[in-house]
C-alpha cells in the first residue's frame, strides 16, 4: 500500500469514527494533524463526507420514491431484540421530525418531541384546517374586531402551510430531490406553526391532588405553562389560557397545549369556560374539533378517541370527521352548531354526529375542594347503612354501604338533574341534590337484608316543590308478580296537606281495604324547604320522624298484614323469588303519582334505627339548617 | 418579488414560500455538506442544518433574488457554527480552529460539485458486492448501530468500522475513477 493509500485508508476510518462521535483523544489529534498539514488528507476528508451525504441522499430518496429498490431490502438481525428495531424505527421517525424540535428549541436537540406529541400536533393542525373553514362562515358572528383579526392571521398561517404540501408534490414529480423537499416542507411547516418554547401560553391557576405523568411539569399553582403534551394521571388541574379561556382537566387525561387559544385533548374530561374576549377558543380531539363561540362546554374523549360534547352555555361549532391514519388528516367532515343544553357524540372514524342526552353533572366545572365528609354523612356512616345514595353527581348511581362498597345501581328515568342547592349537611358547603321533575330513580333488584333482621329503616332529605291537591309518591316498593302472584306494596308519600304518609297493602285486599295500613305524620312538610325524614319499621310497628323527632307511631301491623317478614323487609328488599329476583325500589314515583321536588342522602338500614340515632342524624346537620327547617 | 416580513419573521405571501423552497430544495445538501465538514459529527450537523434553515426562512426577506443562495445560506451557517463552537467545550470539538481555517474554503468550493458526485455514487453503490451492500443497508438504510451490526454479524465493533471504512474507500476510488474517465472523454 502506498503512502497515499495509507492516508486515504486512515482518513476514511477517522471520518467514520468522527461522524459517530467515536474518536479517541489520540485519534482526534491525528485527525487534526492530517487536515491541517496535508492537502491530500483534506481532499479525502471532503470526498468521504460527500460519500456519506450521497448515501444519506439516496436512502432519503429511496424511502420516499420508487426506483431505488436496491437499497430497500430490509434485513432483521435474527437475534436482535425487538426493542432495537423499534428504537431504530423511532430514531428514523425522529430524524424526519427533527425540524419541529428545532423550531421549539433555542438549543439544538434540547428537547425531542415524542411520537405521540408529533402525531397530536399533526392531527390537531389538520383538524384545525377544517375548523378554520368552519370559522370562516362564523366570522360574521364574531363582531369584535380583535377576534376577527386573530382569525385572519391564523387563516393566513394555515394557508401558507397548506401551500407547502402542494409545492412539495409538485417538486416530487419533477425532481429526484423529492425526499429533500419533504424534509424542507417539514422545516417550513414547523416554522409556520411556531410555538416558541420560551414563551408561556397558559397558567396553572388551580389544582387538587394534581399529578402529571412527567415529573418535570409544574404542579405549583400559578406556574406558567408552555406549549406541549401533558398527561394528568391524578386529580384536577385548572388551566387558564392567556386568551382568557379556562379549562378544568380531570384525570386521567392527556392534553397538548398548542397556543393561547387552542388545545388538543387526546383523552379524558375537560370543561371549558370561554369568556367573550376568548371566543374562537378551539379544542381538537381525535374525532372532532370544537370551536367555541363564547360558552361553557364540557368534553369527554374516550381512549378510542370518541368524543362527547355537552354545551352548558352559549354555543359551539362542532366539526366531526374521519381521521385518515396514514396522514392524520381529518376529512369528510360534518359540522353542526350545538347550543346550550344540547349534547353530541362523535365516534372515531365515523363521520357522524349523534345526539345524546345532555348531562353536565359528569364534568367538574370548578376545581372541587378536597373531599371531606360532612357531619351528616359521618353520622349516617356511623349508623352502618346497607345502602346509601349520596346523589352528589351523575357518578353516584350506585349506593354504598358502610364499607364503601358499591351496592345496587340505580337507573335514572325522565327529567333528572343534579342541583347544588342540596341541604346543608352540617359543614356549610355546597351539596348536590337530586331534582325530580317528572323523572324517577329505579333500583330494580334491591335485596340488602341482614341474616337476623327484625326491622328496617330509611332516612333521607326532602324538599317538595309544591303541596298539591294530590298525594305525591316519594318511595314505592313493589313485589308484584314476584311472590307467587301476591302483590305487596309499600309507599312513602306526602298527602294533600303536606303530611308524611306510609302505607302497606297487598293486592289481595278485600273490598273493605282491611289489609291496607296507612300512617300519617302529625307534622307537615313545607314546599321549598328541606326536611329530614326517617321511617323505621320493626316487627309490627311503623314510626315516622320529621327533622329528628318522632311524629307518628303505629303499632300492631301484623294483625292486618299477611306476612310479618314482608313488613320488616320494607326498604331493604323482600326475600327473592325463585328466579333470584329482588324487589323494585322506586324513588320519585309510583303507579299512582309522582313527587315533584328534591331528594338527597337516601340511606337504607337493615334494622330499625333508634329514636336517638334519628335525632343524632338530624342534629349533625342542624347547626347550619335552622334557617331552612320545615316548621312542624 | 421580495417578500415582506411580519415582526415574527414569517413571510407573508404564498410566493415567498414557493420561492424559498425552489431555492432551498436543490441546494440543501450543499449546505449540509458545508456544515458537516465544519463540525464532523453527524448529529451536531443535523441540528445545525435545521437551525440554519430556520434562520434562513426568518431572514428570507433580506435575501436578494439573483444572488448566490448557497453563499447566502453558508454565511448564515457560518455564524451559527461559530456560536456552536463557542458554546461547546474545547474537548468536545473534534476540529481545531486551525483545521477549520484550513478546510473551509475548500469545503465551499467542493460542495458546489456535490450533486454530480452524488449521481456518480449512485452507480458506484450498485457495483458493491452483496456482502458490502448488506453492511451499507444495515448501517444506513436500517439505521442500525455499529454495535448492533457487530452483534448480528458476530464481529467486533472495530471490525465493522474497518469494513465500513473499506467500503467507503472502494466508493471513493470508484468516484475518482469515474471523474477521471469523464475528464478524459
Amino acid at each position: 500500500m502506498t503512502d497515499e493509500h495509507k492516508i486515504a485508508a486512515e482518513v476514511s476510518e477517522l471520518v467514520i469514527l468522527s461522524l459517530d462521535e467515536m474518536l479517541t483523544p489520540e485519534q482526534k489529534m491525528r485527525f487534526n494533524e492530517l487536515i491541517i498539514s496535508d492537502p491530500g488528507a483534506r481532499k479525502y476528508y471532503l470526498d468521504y463526507l460527500s460519500i456519506q451525504i450521497a448515501i444519506k441522499h439516496i436512502i432519503d430518496t429511496s424511502k420516499h420514491k420508487e426506483g431505488f429498490a436496491f437499497l430497500q431490502k430490509t434485513e432483521r438481525p435474527p437475534h436482535q431484540e425487538d426493542g432495537i428495531v423499534i428504537g431504530k424505527e423511532l430514531a428514523e421517525y425522529e430524524k424526519n421530525g427533527k425540524p419541529v424540535e428545532v423550531e421549539r428549541n433555542v438549543e439544538p436537540a434540547e428537547r425531542v418531541l415524542s411520537e405521540r406529541e408529533r402525531e397530536a400536533k399533526i392531527r390537531a393542525f389538520l383538524a384545525e384546517e377544517k375548523a378554520m373553514e368552519e370559522q370562516e362562515r362564523m366570522l360574521a358572528e364574531l363582531e369584535r374586531r380583535k377576534i376577527l383579526q386573530r382569525e385572519i392571521r391564523r387563516r393566513r398561517r394555515i394557508a401558507l402551510a397548506h401551500s407547502i404540501s402542494a409545492k412539495i408534490k409538485k417538486y416530487a414529480t419533477i425532481t429526484a430531490m423529492a425526499a429533500v423537499g419533504m424534509v424542507t416542507a417539514y422545516f417550513v411547516y414547523a416554522l409556520l406553526t411556531p410555538a416558541p418554547r420560551t414563551s408561556s401560553i397558559a397558567t396553572l391557576t388551580d389544582g387538587i391532588n394534581l399529578k402529571w405523568a412527567e415529573p418535570d411539569l409544574p404542579a405549583q399553582l400559578n406556574s406558567l405553562l408552555r406549549p406541549g403534551y401533558m398527561k394528568l394521571i391524578e386529580g384536577y388541574a385548572e388551566i387558564s389560557f392567556d386568551s382568557g379561556a379556562k379549562a378544568i382537566l380531570q384525570a386521567p387525561a392527556e392534553i397538548e397545549l398548542q397556543n393561547a387559544s387552542r388545545a388538543y385533548l387526546q383523552s379524558g374530561i375537560l370543561s371549558a369556560t370561554v369568556p367573550l374576549e376568548a371566543r374562537g377558543f378551539t379544542l381538537n380531539t381525535p374525532s372532532a374539533s370544537i370551536v367555541d363561540l363564547g360558552t361553557e362546554f364540557s368534553v369527554h374523549v374516550t381512549k378510542d378517541g370518541s368524543s362527547d360534547i355537552h354545551v352548558i352555555k352559549g354555543k359551539v361549532s362542532l366539526l366531526a370527521g374521519k381521521i385518515d391514519n396514514l396522514v392524520g388528516k381529518l376529512f369528510e367532515t360534518v359540522e353542526q352548531i350545538v347550543e346550550a343544553g344540547q349534547a353530541r357524540h362523535v365516534k372515531t372514524g365515523i363521520c357522524k354526529i349523534q345526539k345524546i342526552p345532555f348531562n353536565q353533572a359528569t364534568f367538574a366545572r370548578n376545581i372541587p375542594l378536597p373531599y371531606k365528609p360532612s357531619p351528616y354523612e359521618l353520622a349516617v356512616r356511623r349508623s352502618n347503612p346497607t345502602c346509601y345514595w349520596r346523589f352528589s353527581g351523575n357518578d353516584s348511581r350506585k349506593c354504598i354501604n358502610s364499607a364503601d362498597a358499591d351496592r345496587y345501581g340505580a337507573e335514572y328515568f325522565g327529567s333528572i338533574e343534579f342541583e347544588s342547592s342540596g341541604p346543608d349537611l352540617g359543614d356549610g358547603q355546597p351539596n348536590n341534590a337530586l331534582k325530580l321533575g317528572d323523572g324517577y330513580v329505579l333500583a330494580p333488584d334491591i335485596k340488602i337484608d341482614g341474616p337476623d333482621m327484625r326491622g328496617s329503616s330509611i332516612a333521607l332529605w326532602l324538599r317538595p316543590d309544591i303541596i298539591s291537591s294530590n298525594k305525591q309518591s316519594i318511595i314505592w316498593q313493589d313485589t308484584s308478580g314476584k311472590l307467587g302472584g301476591i302483590g305487596f306494596e309499600r309507599l312513602l308519600f306526602m298527602d294533600e296537606k303536606g303530611h308524611l304518609g306510609f302505607l302497606i297493602f297487598t293486592s289481595l285486599y278485600d273490598e273493605n281495604n282491611s289489609n291496607i295500613v296507612e300512617v300519617l305524620s302529625t307534622k307537615k312538610l313545607q314546599a321549598g324547604r328541606w326536611s329530614h325524614v326517617a321511617v323505621t319499621i320493626t316487627s309490627d310497628n311503623v314510626q315516622l320522624s320529621i327533622n329528628g323527632r318522632i311524629s307518628k307511631t303505629r303499632i300492631n301491623l301484623t294483625s292486618q298484614i299477611l306476612d310479618p317478614d314482608l313488613i320488616w323487609h320494607t326498604f331493604v328488599g323482600t326475600p327473592r323469588n325463585n328466579r333470584g329476583e329482588g324487589e323494585y325500589f322506586v324513588l320519585g314515583r309510583s303507579t299512582y303519582s309522582i313527587f315533584k321536588g328534591d331528594v338527597d342522602e337516601v340511606a337504607l338500614f337493615n334494622r330499625a334505627l333508634q329514636a336517638e340515632e334519628i335525632s343524632r342524624l338530624y342534629m349533625s346537620a342542624k347547626q347550619n339548617i335552622l334557617s331552612t327547617d320545615a316548621s312542624y | 418579488m421580495k417578500p415582506e416580513s411580519e415582526p415574527n419573521g414569517t413571510p407573508k405571501s404564498h410566493s415567498a414560500v414557493e420561492q424559498f423552497l425552489k431555492l432551498l430544495t436543490p441546494n440543501q445538501y450543499r449546505l449540509y455538506g458545508y456544515i458537516l465538514s465544519m463540525v464532523s459529527k453527524s448529529h451536531d450537523a443535523d441540528d445545525l442544518m435545521q437551525k440554519t434553515i430556520m434562520v434562513m426562512w426568518e431572514k428570507f426577506g433580506e435575501y436578494k433574488p439573483g444572488t448566490n443562495f448557497v453563499a447566502w445560506g453558508i454565511s448564515i451557517a457560518r455564524h451559527l457554527i461559530m456560536n456552536y463552537r463557542m458554546k461547546q467545550k474545547r474537548s468536545q470539538l473534534y476540529l481545531a480552529d486551525e483545521a477549520i481555517e484550513a478546510i473551509e474554503a475548500e469545503s465551499v468550493r467542493y460542495m458546489q460539485e456535490l450533486e454530480h458526485r452524488i449521481s456518480i455514487l449512485q452507480d458506484c453503490i450498485k457495483k458493491l458486492s452483496e456482502k458490502d451492500h448488506r453492511l451499507i443497508r444495515l448501517r444506513y438504510y436500517q439505521n442500525e448501530s455499529v454495535k448492533a451490526i457487530a452483534q448480528h454479524l458476530g464481529k467486533t465493533i472495530k471490525a465493522i468500522y474497518k469494513s465500513i471504512s473499506r467500503i467507503q474507500y472502494i466508493l471513493l476510488r470508484c468516484v475518482r475513477r469515474t471523474l477521471a474517465e469523464e475528464t478524459l472523454l
